[in-house]
């Protein structure tokens, strides 16, 4: 009795671990296509209106949830705030402050280069700056994505039929 | 905007001993801010200059531009070019750095080395000299040219003239191309106009008169430093059709203001009814006031 109900937990626990890492491509996906999609938005407001930083940060966080968002709008309030922080200062305490485990170093390097080209240079400037970051982006997003949708459900059913072993194994 | 809001504003701007000054002041005082990479930051208030043991370097004069612009200084290309840009509140910065240049003309502005931050005031009363010219026996309200140097009160005359005219009951149009009139933020204005005042905010002179006339059918024009053959061309314009016209021009005298070649045709076509010089050495002080013959009517 006590064999079966370990062989389960160890099936449901590999499972659970399965979805983890399932989930955490997911999450990395979504933050990566969150900012792809806030980029383009970012990049039409430079060109189309004359907001001063802080307002663009807040215009360009669209989703309440998403982690990008947050940290733009936490950028924005940081910048208002202490306006001599500059806007590398201000993204660098919103990404401590809504952190994310899963953003990948490279990732990381490249948000926070095209946060230094904001803050200075022409409209020209800063709107090449950030197509420069969205193509560099694209190719991790797709990444991303194979991973998340192959390499995700392959975890979450490895997990399972590894529990099971193991559940079996110990019974 | 109020004393507080603009302290308030210049201090999260500005390095923190620069700050500590400026909390201290007594409303009102301070008239103007100047910043060089290198050198001690001053503060010129009503009773002097004062010098803040502070010397930013020229990355950090460049950083409180930016900040003082609320990180918008990239958008206002145009008006850096054309030497400054008028911060939130009405103040205005003058900038200077490194000019890229394109034959004649500026291109760019980079490196900022120095600003100097004039700070708008709203005094009320400042008009007081002129209001009772400004209308004739029907109530009509005349045109009016006021003729200064820079820094001498012209727009805070202009503005206090217009909220006048408003508060009776004009209905006053003011094409604000720099923001320094009615200080506009989030649509409303940020100095007082006058409760019968409409405000066309960062919209050229030219464009903006004809726009107004077109559009909300002025009793009065409101403007500030009439500059190009085309702003005349456009004042002409509303003269000519009815419209009372309230400018303002860089000058010393009456004269040597009018006698530039783009002012030929306001002048011989009478656009203007009364002419305002300030003087030259006390703030606000209205010098003279002429007619539209050139014959003065007020000599201080």
């Amino acid at each position: 009795m006590l064999g079966a109900a370990g062989a389960l937990i160890c099936m449901a626990a590999g499972t659970a671990l399965g979805m983890t890492i399932r989930e955490r491509r997911c999450a990395r996906l979504r933050l990566l296509e969150g900012e792809i999609d806030a980029l383009a938005r970012l990049r039409l407001l430079l060109l189309e209106e004359r907001f001063g930083l802080c307002r663009l940060m807040a215009e360009c966080a669209v989703g309440e949830e998403e982690v990008f968002s947050q940290r733009l709008r936490l950028t924005g309030q940081a910048l208002e705030q202490e306006p001599l922080l500059g806007l590398q200062g201000a993204y660098e305490l919103a990404c401590r402050k809504a952190y994310a485990p899963y953003e990948q170093a490279g990732e990381k390097k490249v948000m926070e280069g095209l946060f230094s080209q904001l803050d200075s240079g022409t409209t020209a400037m800063r709107e090449q700056a950030v197509s420069s970051t969205m193509r560099r982006l694209k190719p991790m997003s797709e990444q991303a994505r194979a991973k998340a949708e192959s390499g995700g459900k392959l975890c979450m059913q490895l997990g399972m039929l590894l529990g099971l072993m193991a559940g079996i194994a110990l019974w | 905007m109020t004393w507080a809001d603009t302290i308030g504003f210049l201090t999260r701007c500005l390095p923190r001993t620069v700050g500590k000054q400026l909390v201290g002041l007594p409303e009102g005082s301070l008239r103007e801010l100047r910043i060089r990479a290198g050198g001690k930051v001053r503060l010129l208030t009503a009773s002097g200059e004062k010098l803040c043991p502070c010397e930013p370097t020229q990355q950090q004069v460049a950083q409180i531009a930016e900040a003082l612009c609320e990180h918008a200084l990239y958008a206002r290309a145009e008006e850096q070019r054309s030497g400054f840009v008028t911060l939130r509140g009405g103040h205005r910065m003058g900038l200077c750095g490194r000019v890229i240049t394109q034959g004649q003309s500026v291109r760019a502005l980079r490196e900022i080395s120095s600003i100097c931050v004039r700070i708008a005031g709203q005094w009320r009363g400042a008009a007081d000299q002129l209001t009772p010219h400004l209308t004739d026996e029907q109530g009509r309200v005349k045109s009016l040219l006021l003729i200064g140097l820079p820094g001498m009160g012209k727009t805070t005359m202009l503005r206090d003239a217009a909220r006048r005219l408003s508060e009776d009951g004009k209905r006053i149009c003011m094409i604000d191309e720099r923001s320094e009139l009615a200080a506009m933020c989030d649509g409303i204005p940020q100095l007082n106009v006058g409760p019968n005042t409409d405000v066309l905010d960062g919209c050229c002179k030219e464009a903006g008169l004809r726009w107004m006339l077109r559009a909300m059918s002025p009793e009065v024009l409101v403007t500030d430093e009439l500059g190009g053959v085309m702003d005349c061309q456009a004042v002409l314009e509303a003269v000519c059709g009815g419209v009372s016209v309230m400018a303002t021009l860089h000058g010393r005298d009456l004269h040597s203001a009018l006698n530039r070649g783009t002012l030929y045709h306001l002048t011989q076509n009478h656009a203007f009814d009364l002419y305002g010089v300030l003087d030259s050495q006390e703030v606000g002080k209205l010098a003279a006031l002429y007619d539209r013959e050139m014959n003065p009517v007020v000599q201080s």
